[in-house]
């Protein structure tokens, strides 16, 4: 176990991995984090600070300064980086003028904290530095990645903190990321562990949660190790979800520990959206630009498998642009001009990725199962609000027309299946058959709303025909959330909410809306969902895509 | 025991026939020879044996062995015309529908005419009871005319007046077979009647009959009647029924050489009308296509072709010209093109498919690629072939590919730009190799050269950054999702594995052995009577095909399939 995380913590790199899990390790370990990370912010050397009891008993200040993996001789010295420069500064201006005034009593010691191993070439360097610069109050250490490791097993990951079986679970999602769904599987009966295993009070909830996180960010470093990302990105997805399910109840209030849990939760989000930008990056961005670019990297000669992975990365992207979204309207609301500004260059850069994925992908306008619509409304959701209605109207008509062809075609038409052994001998020739297959839709109402939403009459007129003759048939429904929605939605574990059925196509667009706006102002259970109040609404899209939950109509940008 | 004692003890026991079946197989001559003159001597009674239970206790396998013994050695034997007449109806009888069954009256032909006094007496029986004896019409009209033919065939005629429809249909149709040549009366009375029976069927039958004995007289006599029958069967074939087409067809086939240019037209032309239901019709057309000169004679087959297979509710399916396919495939490749060429631009979805059909999916010949300036294309015309080939003949990735090629040489240089967008998107995105096949078909000069070129570097910057970036690993269906996929694709070749089973050859003339293990297989055979069993050793060998599946099929199913109807809708240019 422990070499798993020494691993882990030499994969680490030094800024937004290693320093934002020290301050977790040291409050684990007891201890008061009084300066974190920041971006901006002139630290002179230290990176975290915190107070607490050392092994001899004894309680001191630690000065904490972070170098990711192994520390060589052009970490340590000569570079603007350097490690030598951090401990200059630590001891000729921290020391000296910032700390404060409540811990000026105290005994420093300054840790040179590694996430691997010191270098022999330095090693008479580093001791000499410390050597000389001892004294009575200031004394020196260095944490390496083995410390660390000792340090995580005896902090977050203490045996009694954690549930039965949990370092089985724990080895298995790292040694099986090679097998996404596998991993996946594994991370998910440890965090669920985790969470069912936590008492619902604040400090039990803090450290379940900093356990899944710690958990989720060694899968991470793992998985991208193994340059396949797959396992880490559900895994993050899922992490969301239980976390803000353990969570959600303990978030109010301005405690220290409600605070903290909010952090831990914010910290979470993070990892999420960071996995998700890593999986656009290396996998998505470099293909988007190219003809049957993502389509031809799926390593399968299946057609169903393209579709299904390609319908799955497109609600990723729409997920992910959502999130950008909500970050922005975020940092505005803070008036952090320039971090917004940064914020929504990538958001535009992913709206085009979107775009592009889109057209250079014609398998993503002909879904094959009817809960693909979940992941059109994201992307659609995302393009909308960020101004490529164009693009939106443009592929809900190609999406229709291919609809309609391949039902009357008996191509791949969209079917309500979902298990991939019913998808895979789709579709069949009987006549009795197709209409099980299409015995109701989501997909089509979705479609109807957003060819109305981008005043698309002719696709609308398409759709209504359609749906009057041949498809007939078929129970067109949009689903709402109900009073059960918060208790099951985040963790997937039964059914909920309410559903529209007889959802007519109308001719008109005003109409068409008219008809789900109604609902929506008769269903209110949505405004009550703890992520809208919270103002975390991008939750809820994560939610949705991640355990196949429609997106509720409330989210649609046509509705008061 | 001698031969013969086997055959008298079994013919006192009352196991003649069965004894004569087992014999069959072994030295027949001399069985027959001697069961001939044991019957004649009067040592047995051959045909008393074949009058009675025996016959009846006989099974069906052995029956046929049988009857060729009989039909061997009946002219040789002595006995009576009723004799003779009842043995004969009873072995027609016990042959049931099978094909062979006439030919014990042919037997009996054979025997009647050698001696006229048979044949004479033969009529006579015939005349007694003309409904239950009319099958006696055939044999003992054709027997008599061999001894006197002027008598025969007036009784011929007389007969094909009489109203008993089936004596009258035999009397017409011996009628072409006997009238003597060089009684031109008869002969004139002779067309006549067959012009009454065209004009004026009694029955369906009639008009294929007098079409068919029409023909012999024409085989038999040449271009002293050649006009006559020309007039007769140009008439036939205005509106044929089934049975006169099946005749039509017949008579092509069998008597090609002496048809003049009219009659070949005239015959094509109601051909043309032939169902899928007419399958001995078929069957007759895809012989005379396996024989006609297909390429020196285009026109006219393409046009029998295009009404065949697009006749509105029974088409016929292209599969049924197994023969002209085959045929097909023997010609230089540049007929099969030609063919394929001619349907397609009819702009006929049955004749698109079936053009389709015609392409070779395993031996593709040589070069298939054609000139289409023989078929004065316009720009808008090659654009519309190439699309129609796209449409229909995609999965065939090497015919299309020599097809596109004959495209993209004769299509105009402004419409040069269009044709090669729809061969890279259409074609060679599907066939990522292909190129390389293109680039070594076209030569220096070649008119298609620089499209090729073009072609070419458009798919290298397509496929290079794709190739470059190759499968994401991050992409990969779930092992689950694997696992159930790898069952799909084993049930699916194995079904198709025993559907090829069920359709070859070796599955209707061998009997299959299945090997557990090994490499070869041994067997003890018997070859030769009295020796003993000989050691076959047969080394296995595999047997295999591949067929390279369009690349949208897989990553645009419903695009491709939604261009493909496309171009197949599409109607030709005005």
């Amino acid at each position: 176990m422990k070499l798993v995380l020494m691993e882990y913590l030499a994969s680490l790199k030094e800024r937004g991995e290693l320093d934002v899990i020290m301050p977790d390790l040291l409050s684990e370990l007891g201890m008061t984090v009084i300066s974190r990370p920041a971006i901006g912010t002139k630290q002179y050397g230290v990176d975290v600070a915190a107070v607490g009891d050392d092994s001899d008993g004894v309680r001191r200040l630690f000065l904490l300064s972070i170098k990711a993996g192994d520390l060589k001789r052009s970490g340590w010295d000569g570079r603007e980086q350097s490690l030598r420069k951090s401990l200059n500064q630590i001891i000729d201006v921290y020391i000296q003028k910032h700390i404060p005034k409540r811990y000026a009593s105290l005994p420093i010691r300054v840790v040179l904290c590694l996430g691997g191993e010191l270098h022999e070439a330095v090693k008479d360097d580093v001791n000499g530095f410390m050597d000389r610069h001892t004294d009575d109050r200031v004394t020196f250490d260095i944490w390496n990645g083995d410390g660390l490791a000792d340090r995580l097993l005896s902090g977050v990951l203490r045996e009694h903190a954690l549930p039965q079986g949990w370092r089985s679970d724990f080895r298995k999602f790292l040694a099986m990321v090679d097998e996404p769904d596998i991993s996946f599987g594994y991370f998910c009966r440890f965090a669920a562990s985790i969470a069912d295993a936590a008492k619902p009070t604040r400090p039990a909830c803090l450290t379940a949660i900093r356990q899944i996180y710690l958990g989720l960010w060694t899968l991470y470093v793992w998985a991208r190790m193994a340059n396949n990302i797959e396992a880490a990105y559900l895994s993050s997805e899922r992490a969301v979800l239980i976390s803000w399910s353990l969570i959600k109840n303990q978030l109010s209030g301005k405690s220290k520990a409600a605070r903290q849990i909010n952090r831990s939760m914010k910290r979470v989000i993070t990892l999420h959206n960071m996995i998700s930008e890593n999986y656009l990056t290396s996998y998505v961005k470099p293909r988007t630009n190219l003809l049957h670019g993502l389509a031809s990297a799926v390593p399968s000669q299946s057609s169903l498998d393209i579709n299904l992975r390609l319908f799955d990365i497109l609600g990723r992207i729409g997920s992910r642009g959502l999130w950008l979204l909500h970050a922005v309207h975020c940092l505005d609301l803070k008036e952090r001009e320039d971090d917004a500004g940064i914020a929504r260059e990538t958001l535009y850069k992913t709206a085009t990725l979107l775009s592009n994925t889109i057209q250079n992908n014609p398998i993503l306008c002909t879904p094959i199962q009817d809960n693909q619509a979940i992941d059109i409304n994201i992307a659609c959701l995302f393009l909308n609000r960020v101004g490529y209605d164009r693009v939106i109207q443009k592929w809900i008509h190609q999406i229709v027309r291919a609809t309609i062809f391949a039902y009357h075609s008996n191509g791949p038409y969209p079917c309500v299946f979902r298990d991939y052994r019913d998808l895979i001998d789709h579709p069949k020739k009987d006549a009795k058959y197709r209409i099980e297959a299409t015995a109701a839709s989501l997909l089509v109402p979705t479609l109807a709303v957003w060819a109305a939403i981008t005043d698309d009459t002719d696709t609308l007129r398409l759709l209504q025909e359609f749906t009057s003759n041949t498809y007939e048939h078929a129970t067109l429904q949009l689903w709402y959330p109900g009073s059960n929605t918060e208790d099951h939605l985040y963790c997937g574990t039964a059914n909920h909410g309410l559903t529209q059925i007889d959802i007519k196509i109308e001719r008109s667009c005003r109409q068409m809306l008219a008809t789900v706006n109604t609902e929506c102002e008769a269903s209110g259970a949505f405004y009550s969902l703890s992520p809208i109040n919270y103002g975390l609404w991008p939750i809820f899209i994560s939610a949705s895509r991640h355990h196949r939950v429609p997106v509720p109509p409330h989210l649609w940008p046509f509705v008061n | 025991m001698s031969t013969r004692d086997t055959i008298l003890a079994a013919n006192a026991n009352g196991t003649l026939l069965e004894v004569v079946v087992e014999m069959s197989y072994s030295d027949s001559e001399s069985v027959m020879n001697l069961l001939s003159s044991l019957h004649n001597s009067g040592e047995i009674d051959f045909l008393a044996a074949c009058d009675s239970d025996q016959l009846d206790n006989i099974s069906r396998d052995s029956f046929f062995p049988l009857q060729r013994v009989f039909c061997e050695i009946f002219p040789n034997l002595c006995c009576s015309v009723s004799d003779a007449t009842a043995t004969c109806d009873k072995l027609f009888q016990k042959a049931g529908n099978d094909l062979t069954a006439p030919l014990v009256f042919k037997a009996l032909r054979e025997w009647m005419q050698e001696s006229p006094g048979r044949a004479l007496q033969g009529l006579a029986q015939l005349r007694l009871n003309i409904e239950t004896q009319a099958r006696l019409v055939r044999p003992v009209l054709l027997a008599g005319a061999v001894h006197n033919a002027t008598k025969f065939a007036e009784e011929a005629f007389d007969l094909s007046y009489h109203p008993q429809t089936f004596a009258r249909a035999e009397a017409l149709w011996t009628l072409g077979r006997l009238v003597p040549e060089d009684n031109d009366q008869l002969l004139h009375r002779a067309i006549k009647r067959f012009a009454d029976a065209i004009e004026s069927p009694l029955t369906d039958s009639e008009t294929a009959i007098a079409v068919e004995a029409a023909l012999h007289l024409l085989e038999r006599i040449g271009d002293g009647v050649a006009g006559d029958v020309e007039r007769l069967l140009k008439r036939a074939c205005q509106s044929p029924n089934p049975a006169t087409r099946h005749a039509l067809a017949d008579g092509l086939q069998l008597h090609r050489s002496k048809y003049t240019d009219a009659m070949i037209d005239a015959t094509f032309e109601a051909l043309q009308q032939t169902n899928k239901h007419d399958s001995l019709t078929i069957k007759a057309i895809d012989h005379i296509l396996y024989r006609w000169n297909i390429d020196e004679d285009r026109q006219r087959v393409l046009t029998l072709l295009m009404n065949l297979l697009s006749n509105e509710d029974d088409a016929i399916e292209i599969e049924a010209l197994r023969d002209f396919r085959h045929r097909l495939g023997d010609e230089d490749g540049e007929v099969l093109g030609w063919y394929v060429v001619a349907l397609l631009l009819t702009g006929n979805d049955q004749l698109g498919l079936a053009a389709a059909r015609l392409l070779p999916v395993t031996k593709t010949p040589d070069r298939i690629d054609i000139d289409l300036t023989q078929f004065g294309l316009t720009s808008p015309w090659v654009l519309f072939l190439a699309r129609k080939i796209l449409g229909y003949c995609l999965m065939n990735q090497r015919c299309a590919a020599w097809l596109l090629l004959s495209c993209l040489r004769a299509v105009a240089d402004q419409d040069r730009p269009a044709i090669e967008n729809l061969i890279l998107h259409c074609f060679l995105l599907n066939y990522l190799g292909a190129i390389d096949w293109f680039k070594s078909a076209v030569s220096p000069n070649d008119p298609a050269k620089e499209s090729v070129n073009r072609l070419s570097n458009a798919l290298e910057s397509y496929v290079s950054e794709l190739q470059r970036l190759g499968t994401c690993p991050a992409f990969a269906p779930s092992e689950r999702e694997r696992q159930l996929q790898g069952y799909h694709q084993a049930d699916f070749w194995r079904k198709a594995q025993k559907k090829a089973d069920e359709g070859s050859i070796l599955s209707i003339v061998g009997r299959k052995a299945t090997l557990l293990y090994g490499a070869a297989s041994i067997a003890y055979v018997y070859k030769n009577e009295g020796t003993g069993p000989q050691r076959l050793e047969i080394a296995m060998a595999a047997h295999e095909v591949s067929v390279e599946f369009p690349r949208l099929h897989a990553i645009d199913p419903i695009g491709l399939s939604f261009a493909t109807s496309g171009f197949r809708s599409e109607r030709p240019p005005s």
